[in-house]
């Protein structure tokens, strides 16, 4: 098991190292100039050249990518062109954002969707299985920026129920240690921050987790119902367990495998829907600051934010794949 | 039999003894949405989507008198009439991305899945490395290189449904190349191009033209996302992702622009998705009863 570990860690790492070179290469290919992007609009040419040369603009790709690798793997981001701030520190204020909402999401589409995805295979072939399919179809099939600005319209703007957007009243202003607002909120003790973050978050996680809480209910149903047509179930039944027991204790978990892989693919929707959310709720995450700088043609924050999502997607994969050794002791033994 | 009777016993046909309901609500959609796309300009003339000399917000109205209407936008031009053109606008982006990601994808699934080895090992770990990041991310970067517009949008969500597109070809090509009579051809000399088109394409196509299906759903669909953002096809060409995003700047005011163009945006996109489930239940022989 420690090699298959060490082997997928390895060709995760190789991975990112590929993922890095694509994501330079795309970004130059960006029209435009970066050097006058940098020195503003009105430097004249000399400025803009001395920026060329001081940012090695004007050097073979090779050379700036092995530069830019070079500073990554030191823990130097570099510096937003548009604020001068560190990259580094932007992403410490944005991506715990985007991190409650995808994990707030996630949660949201995995719980719901099993308790659904089970729900409908014990009464498979009733109306409310047939009710609860055809649902999962409309959901898997939602524009989520539009189920967004619909939750908004009705939930926020003529219920009052939920806040229209961001990530907390302005009128608040608590104390940030983490910027993940939740934790903050149970860090300090704040109540009053932390249900304001909560129900900030509710509407943009229901959003973001539409799409997954329906892929995950068809799969935990049709794996549940495939898995309740087997001996071992007839064999639990017979020897008097209750049916809750059989479905969630033997049936559930010989059918977390499929689930599993699913909700691991996930996290791509995951990441897109959030960029996508985010600019609906105004939900200031890696998404909203990825768009301002590909407005902005900010380069350096383009390209470490992009290798970043692409990053946290291969750790999720990497992640996925050890779950699955927990889980079933079949891969465990099979792979070692 | 004529083709539409065929495509009317194509319909019918039984699925595990069943009849195939996803394929026929499927093609019902789906051919009401190619009528109007087709016919768009008959149904929407001109005059209903130049705005009006005084333009007037009227919301939707289902009664005959004045007149059924779906409600005006912004500038006072005919809701309806706007999304019928963007029937047009959208259908063709959804169709050319696939048309894209079909030719590279298969071609890419093809070789890889024919060549192994090596070259399947590249091919493949290139297309990893794509689906690396999530779809509208990528054609966020694409739409930031080629620039605004229509075509360039329908490129960029093309390009991103290829690795997808390649890696189900490849698996297909794969299991393929193991068969006996593939075996056989190539045990008789047969060369490799010609290997490839009578024998690994034709029994890829099923499978080839699901996907297709599927893809269309999404291009249609993240091309409206792109647009959303105001990142994809200029606001002048109606399209559907184009219309909501102009409309979500008076969701108080006028919500039934938002909400329509989103009716109409999931409605599609379920059509193209049930054609799919449908075409792969029927065209799986081990679904046929």
């Amino acid at each position: 098991m420690v090699r298959f570990l060490l082997k997928r860690f390895g060709a995760s790492l190789l991975m990112l190292v590929a993922v890095s070179v694509f994501t330079s290469w795309m970004i130059r290919q960006i029209p435009g100039d970066p050097a006058k992007a940098i020195a503003g609009e009105k430097a004249n040419r000399e400025a803009v050249e001395r920026v060329r040369t001081e940012y090695g603009f004007d050097r073979p790709f090779v050379v700036q990518y092995a530069k830019f690798a070079g500073r990554l793997v030191r823990g130097d981001l570099g510096r937003s062109y548009q604020t001068g701030d560190t990259v580094a520190r932007e992403i410490a204020v944005y991506l715990p954002a985007t991190i409650e909402l995808t994990l707030g999401a996630m949660l949201f589409g995995t719980t719901v969707g099993v308790l659904l995805g089970v729900a409908l295979a014990y009464r498979r072939n009733t109306w409310l299985d047939s009710v609860g399919t055809s649902a999962s179809l409309v959901g898997i099939s939602m524009p989520i920026f539009w189920l967004g600005l619909v939750l908004m319209y009705v939930l926020s703007y003529k219920l009052h129920l939920f806040p229209t957007g961001g990530r907390m009243d302005v009128r608040l202003d608590p104390v940030h240690v983490t910027n993940f607002y939740l934790l903050d909120g149970l860090i300090t003790g704040d109540a009053t921050a932390f249900w304001d973050a909560f129900r900030h978050l509710i509407l943009p996680a229901v959003t973001v987790g539409t799409i997954p809480l329906s892929i995950v209910t068809l799969m935990t149903r049709a794996a549940v119902i495939e898995e309740l047509d087997k001996d071992y179930v007839k064999t639990a039944r017979a020897k008097g367990l209750r049916e809750r027991a059989v479905i969630y204790r033997h049936a559930l978990k010989n059918a977390a495998v499929p689930i599993l892989t699913i909700s691991g693919l996930e996290t791509a929707y995951l990441l897109g829907g959030a960029i996508l959310t985010e600019s609906v709720f105004g939900f200031q995450g890696i998404g909203l600051w990825l768009l301002a700088a590909v407005e902005a043609r900010d380069y350096a924050v383009i390209q470490v934010g992009v290798l970043l999502v692409a990053t946290i997607f291969i750790v999720v994969n990497l992640l996925t794949d050890v779950a699955y050794m927990l889980v079933d002791p079949r891969i465990r033994t099979e792979r070692a | 039999m004529g083709i539409f009777g065929r495509i009317y016993e194509f319909l019918r046909g039984d699925v595990r003894g069943r009849r195939n309901r996803n394929l026929v609500a499927g093609a019902v959609i789906v051919g009401a949405l190619m009528l109007v796309a087709v016919f768009a300009n008959l149904i929407a003339p001109r005059r209903l989507v130049e705005p009006p000399p005084e333009p007037k917000l009227v919301g939707p109205s289902l009664l005959p008198k004045p007149r059924i209407t779906l409600g005006t936008d912004r500038l006072g031009r005919d809701l309806g009439a706007m999304l019928a053109r963007g029937t047009r606008t959208s259908l063709a982006i959804g169709l050319s991305a696939a048309a894209v990601a079909l030719v590279i994808g298969a071609a890419v699934g093809i070789v890889s899945g024919y060549a192994g080895g090596a070259v399947d090992n590249a091919l493949m770990r290139l297309m990893d490395v794509c689906m690396a990041f999530p779809a509208i991310l990528l054609a966020i970067l694409i739409v930031s290189i080629l620039g605004q517009g229509t075509a360039q949008v329908t490129l960029a969500v093309g390009l991103v449904a290829i690795p997808a597109f390649a890696r189900l070809v490849r698996g297909q090509a794969l299991v393929l190349m193991k068969q006996e009579f593939i075996l056989a051809a190539r045990a008789a000399g047969v060369s490799p191009v010609r290997t490839v088109f009578t024998h690994l394409l034709p029994n890829c196509l099923p499978l080839m033209l699901v996907q297709t299906t599927f893809t269309i759903a999404t291009a249609i669909l993240n091309a409206a996302g792109l647009s959303y953002l105001g990142l994809g096809v200029r606001i002048e060409t109606f399209e559907w992702g184009a219309i909501l995003s102009d409309g979500k700047d008076r969701l108080l005011a006028a919500p039934w622009i938002v909400m329509e163009t989103g009716l109409v945006i999931l409605i599609a996109i379920i059509g193209f998705n049930l054609l799919g489930a449908g075409l792969r239940d029927r065209l799986d022989p081990r679904m046929r009863s």
